[in-house]
């Protein structure tokens, strides 16, 4: 049961004075049966006015803040400490065929669980593309509809590693999913949401996770993902089997490196940071984040804390949206 | 006897008027008679109706161009201004009929209500599957960041209104509802307002119902809504509008005027601690509830849309908190949806254990396999609508009307993603009669009805607004397509009359809170003061450009004409070259000044007085609308100077501020706005014209008696000089009236008094710092102008230049503490 320590730190830079913050964090963890999170601080400077949070639709823990105080800077930092379980990886050959899939889904929905029916429309930053149902054809077209739908998974997840390029500089927050299918190139994030794209129309539904990859080089094999920002990854719901984790930048089923802090129906619902600020006009954004192996959890301590500092000044009262951090 | 009741009985009140085929029409009945509520209403409009309806409807027109009653229209990116469409013939509800629809309202109105709170609370009509999944989670108007508002105390939904037309067999249906921000009410009170006005007999011969409960109960209700007043203050409530450019502002400022609560937009107020907030001069004061006109998903960019500049940040956290109201809760437009109305039956045996009293037009959501097939065997006879409202670039089309291309292309779309598209019966819409070319004619009908929650029911608006379109056609209507809008009367069994305007039983705790004026009501009505003492002047300095060219001064120094002349360019923030002739001034001032794109000129600050006067016009009497169109009419014709009563124009709005307005907070600023404004002017007015430019070396001579008789007649000055100097002209006496004589209303001593009492009477919680700073720079300048003296003003041009130089600077200071202070709310740095 691996342990791990991080610390993400996202850090605003404006280029005149912004008079007002706010923000709404998902950086805390999620504490669930394979997961714990012993230990969680947040640390905000400027000094916030106020700090407090609640617990988001999909049961993700989300903090929010106020800043009134004039400033150049806004950095928040989050320390955590993680117990991670090895989720238990079904034998593949147990999993429904692919095409029983959409009868057992529709049954799922109305018999066990109606908000799995979220995760198979169109969202936010997953409109329904007909370039998707193409690339599905393209990557998974000749696989036999009899086979069991985490054989199909681990099929279409790999020629999906092979066909897509990582590559920082290709895509922004901002760029469409239709681009990045087109250009096959972007990081962690884009790539969650092409997966995603492609599991809904078949009618699996799938679901956006984000948190932290613990890099490692295993069997010889490099993650590609970048250490040094956060990560995203999918959950794709198998019928009678439960929520599979897997990670299409690096071509993983999600393991025990893989810590989980928020999920959602796409980056929109969960994005690490997003805020609005007063003045300030532009700002630079720079994100740091750090994972490392922990051999025992500091001491307990989940409230979150402050740190102070503090300058006066005077600026502009126009409202502007801070930029988000990609996930990497 | 018998003779006369038989001639009474063929005589037919409405010769020539006969229904539609195949619908039910209000007035006359299928026997052919005209029904017995209809009747009583042509006998009240007397012996010639015609003639009575014909000068009603000028009446009514009239009257809504004077009350200005509007609506804006979205063309492209912007909207426009038109006044409101009404047809002055009512309505007609009979009272049968209303109870009916407003049984049916009530129950509709408690469905909807749980719904939601269900929807964002519990879940369990999606649990127990009495709202398939699909409704919710595929919908892009269920606002996860919203979820667990369902769970709040108090209702979710406030207020409701529904889209009701009368289907051919005389059933009543229910076309849409509206859930998140339903507008319309106001309207239509305004439209009682105009048309018992207009047809006062007929209106006092039916028995009509009264209104002014309804809205009495409204605004006792909001109050009560609060969920934690502050001990000892009555509860605040604001009325939030997506701002003038909204389609129904003139609605939304109507009711908060006349529910008395402030209008304000989501820059007026701010969150922290999960408590709302209004910013005003006296600081942030908590608000308890608020009255919401902004769509949901606009209401907070930093949980709900982010581009949204019409949203408060903040406020979903807040709304989660125990602190503040939302009338209606964030997030009910999911239940807007066109999709929604298929199940409405059974969801109200669901929900509420009872028959649906007021059923909706039969619907099929294509989500459902078998009313997909339906749907799409039976196309042509359809309304096919999205299943959410106005999703991506799909509106709502007729089946019939498509070809058979379209068809094809909507049946694939159809099957590829049922679940987004249903489908709806074409209802071929009851008709009422409307006044048009002359006579009454049957026209197809849509009414809106207003429900609210009161004293723990929900109560119907007595009346309500119904619409129709004038080309007859009954396919959608909207007034944005050109409808025209009708007062709606309900008739009473039994006599009604007005309820006397009644006094409040219980003492109000504070009413009067001059210090709370919004911070964005004083920045504009501070400008106001500035841009309106601004174009007053420049009008006046252009007065004297004809005297000025004509006038004997050219023979005497042609050098102070120039100057002169220059000076009205300066003043319009413009100059010319060394070597223009007099003639090629004056040119370049009229054309310059009635240029609206160049900064500075006449026509330009009478673009912005207009501009921030439709701001503030809501917090103003009736009167100043009068002006504000007369200036709009000034404007569009495009030589302001030349409109023979723009100067008188502009001195009526100087009076209607002394003279209306409450001596509140926001009085203050519009006051601060215009003393600021002249005692700049003046000082801009003795610096250009005492202190001409020279050329580099030559020494500063004192200046001639030209110049300061110019000065005289600029800063308006010259009729009261002479009567107290009766007539002796001298450097000093005169330097001693423009800048240091405490009498004179066009004088600077006078300006910076008035300044710094206005100052002294701000209030302090926002900056305990920066106000008294501002006080100290106000006095600093009025003991400037105290100590100087004005002969040696006169004669010291090294002095006077400082002098001025330094009255500028200290003016400039005070506009921008007071715009960071009371505008901005930052606390200034301790050392500038």
């Amino acid at each position: 049961m691996p342990h791990y320590s991080i610390t993400h730190t996202t850090r605003y830079k404006h280029n005149s004075f912004a008079t007002a913050a706010w923000q709404a964090l998902h950086l805390q963890p999620r504490n669930e049966t394979a997961q714990h999170c012993d230990a969680f601080e947040l640390h905000v400077a400027p000094h916030p006015i106020d700090l407090s949070s609640r617990f988001d639709y999909f049961g993700n823990k989300q903090h929010l803040f106020t800043l009134r105080e004039p400033h150049r800077e806004l950095t928040v930092t989050s320390h955590c400490v993680v117990r991670r379980d090895e989720p238990v990886l079904p034998m593949a050959g147990l999993t429904p065929a692919c095409d029983e899939i959409p009868d057992l889904v529709d049954e799922a929905v109305v018999d066990d669980d109606f908000a799995l029916d979220q995760f198979l429309h169109a969202s936010p930053m997953v409109p329904l593309l007909p370039g998707a149902c193409a690339l599905a054809e393209e990557l998974g077209g000749d696989v036999e509809p009899g086979t069991p739908v985490m054989d199909w998974l681990t099929i279409v997840g790999g020629r999906f590693s092979q066909a897509f390029t990582f590559d920082r500089e290709a895509t922004r927050i901002s760029t469409p999913l239709a681009e990045v299918i087109e250009k096959r190139r972007g990081v962690c994030q884009d790539f969650a949401h092409v997966m995603i794209a492609l599991l809904r129309p078949l009618r699996i539904p799938c679901r956006y996770v984000s948190g932290y990859l613990f890099h490692r080089e295993e069997n010889g094999n490099k993650d590609r993902s970048v250490e040094g920002a956060s990560h995203a990854w999918v959950e794709a719901f198998v019928p009678r089997l439960g929520w599979i984790a897997f990670d299409p930048t690096n071509n993983l089923i999600g393991g025990d490196r893989h810590i989980r802090v928020a999920i959602g129906r796409d980056y929109a619902d969960v994005p690490p940071t997003r805020g609005v600020h007063k003045g300030g006009a532009e700002s630079v954004l720079s994100v740091a984040v750090t994972v490392n192996p922990s051999d025992a959890p500091p001491p307990e301590q989940v409230a979150p804390s402050i740190v102070i500092q503090s300058r006066p000044v005077f600026a502009r009262m126009n409202l502007r949206m801070d930029q988000e951090q990609q996930q990497q | 006897m018998a003779a006369i009741s038989a001639l009474l009985a063929s005589h037919d009140p409405l010769p020539g008027y006969a229904g539609l085929p195949g619908r039910y029409d209000e007035c006359r009945a299928p026997d052919g008679s005209v029904r017995p509520h209809w009747a009583a209403f042509l006998r009240g409009l007397g012996p010639d109706s015609s003639a009575t309806l014909r000068s009603a409807t000028d009446a009514c027109a009239r009257a809504v161009l004077e009350q200005d009653v509007s609506m804006n229209v979205y063309a492209g990116d912007r909207s426009e201004p038109k006044p409101w469409p009404l047809d002055v013939v009512p309505h007609l509800v009979s009272s049968d009929d209303w109870e009916v629809l407003s049984n049916g309202l009530r129950q509709r109105a408690r469905l909807y209500n749980t719904l939601a709170a269900d929807l964002y609370g519990p879940q369990k009509f999606l649990r127990n599957g009495a709202l398939p999944a699909q409704l919710a989670m595929a919908n892009p108007h269920f606002l996860r960041p919203c979820f667990g508002l369902g769970n709040q105390p108090g209702v979710f939904l406030h207020h409701y209104a529904a889209d009701i037309a009368r289907a051919p067999d005389g059933q009543w249906w229910v076309l849409q509802d509206r859930l998140d921000a339903p507008s319309g009410f106001g309207y239509s009170l305004q439209n009682r307002v105009i048309v018992r006005t207009a047809l006062p007999q007929a209106f006092h011969g039916a028995q009509v119902e009264r209104l002014d409960r309804f809205f009495r109960d409204f605004q006792s209700s909001l109050a009560r809504l609060a969920p934690s007043p502050a001990r000892g203050e009555e509860p605040r409530v604001v009325f939030l509008t997506p701002g003038p450019a909204n389609e129904t502002y003139f609605e939304h400022a109507y009711l908060a005027r006349l529910l008395g609560h402030p209008l304000v937009e989501g820059a007026d107020l701010t969150t922290r601690d999960r408590q709302v907030f209004l910013r005003t001069v006296g600081g942030l004061k908590r608000v308890d509830t608020i009255v919401r006109r902004v769509d949901s998903g606009f209401c907070d960019p930093l949980e709900l849309n982010p581009h949204s500049v019409l949203g408060v940040p903040g406020l979903v956290h807040a709304a989660h908190g125990d602190r503040v109201a939302l009338a209606n809760q964030l997030g009910a437009a999911a239940l807007e949806s066109a999709c929604l109305l298929a199940f409405a039956k059974p969801l109200c045996r669901a929900v509420l254990g009872e028959d649906l009293r007021l059923p909706s037009v039969a619907t099929w959501w294509c989500g459902q396999p078998s009313a997909k097939e339906y749907v799409l065997e039976n196309l042509h006879a359809l309304v096919i609508k999205p299943s959410f409202r106005e999703r991506g670039a799909f509106a709502t089309r007729y089946g019939a009307l498509l070809t058979g291309r379209e068809r094809d292309a909507l049946t694939a779309d159809i099957e590829a993603h049922p679940g987004e598209y249903c489908g709806q019966e074409r209802l071929l819409l009851g008709t009422t009669p409307a006044w048009s070319a002359g006579r009454l004619g049957p026209v197809p009908f849509v009414m809106r009805l207003f429900v609210a929650w009161h004293d723990g029911d929900y109560r119907v608006m007595p009346g309500g607004l119904t619409r129709f379109d004038p080309t007859g056609a009954d396919a959608i209507v909207s007034l944005q397509r050109g409808s025209v809008t009708k007062d709606t009367w309900v008739l009473s069994a039994s006599p009604t009359r007005d309820a006397p305007a009644t006094m409040l039983a219980e003492p109000i705790a504070v009413y009067h809170r001059p210090e709370s004026t919004p911070s964005r009501l004083a920045d504009n009505l501070y400008w106001l003061g500035r841009y309106l003492e601004r174009t007053a002047q420049i009008s006046r300095l252009l007065d004297r450009l004809d005297p000025l060219v004509r006038n004997e001064i050219v023979a005497l120094d042609a050098a102070v004409v120039k100057d002169s002349l220059r000076i009205l360019l300066a003043a319009q923030q413009s100059s010319a070259a060394d070597d223009a002739t007099t003639g090629e001034l004056a040119a370049q001032i009229r054309l310059e000044a009635d240029d609206p794109d160049h900064p500075g000129s006449l026509a330009a600050n009478l673009g912005q007085l207009i501009r921030v006067l439709d701001q503030v016009k809501v917090n103003l009497p009736p009167e100043f609308w009068r002006i504000l169109r007369r200036l709009r009419a000034i404007a569009a014709q495009g030589h302001p100077q030349l409109e023979s009563d723009f100067g008188q124009q502009l001195a009526i709005l100087e009076a209607l501020g002394s003279e209306t307005l409450a001596q509140d907070m926001g009085w203050r600023f519009l006051k601060l706005g215009r003393r600021i404004e002249r005692a700049r002017h003046i000082v801009f007015l003795a610096d250009e014209l005492l202190l001409p430019e020279r050329p580099e070396g030559e020494p500063a001579a004192p200046p001639s008696e030209f110049r300061l008789q110019t000065l005289l007649h600029f800063t308006d000055t010259l009729f009261t000089y002479r009567s107290i100097y009766h007539g002796v002209y001298q450097p000093a006496s005169i330097l001693a009236w423009i800048i240091g004589a405490p009498e004179n209303p066009r004088g600077l001593c006078f300006q910076a008094e008035r300044i710094s009492a206005h100052m002294a009477a701000l209030p302090e919680v926002l900056a305990p710092r920066a106000v008294p700073a501002l006080r100290a720079t106000a006095f600093r300048l009025v003991s400037n102008i105290k100590l100087v003296d004005p002969s040696a003003l006169a004669g010291d041009p090294q002095l006077a230049q400082e002098f001025f130089t330094g009255a500028e600077a200290l003016l400039t200071e005070l506009n921008n503490r007071l715009t960071q202070v009371y505008f901005s709310h930052s606390e200034v740095p301790e050392a500038i």
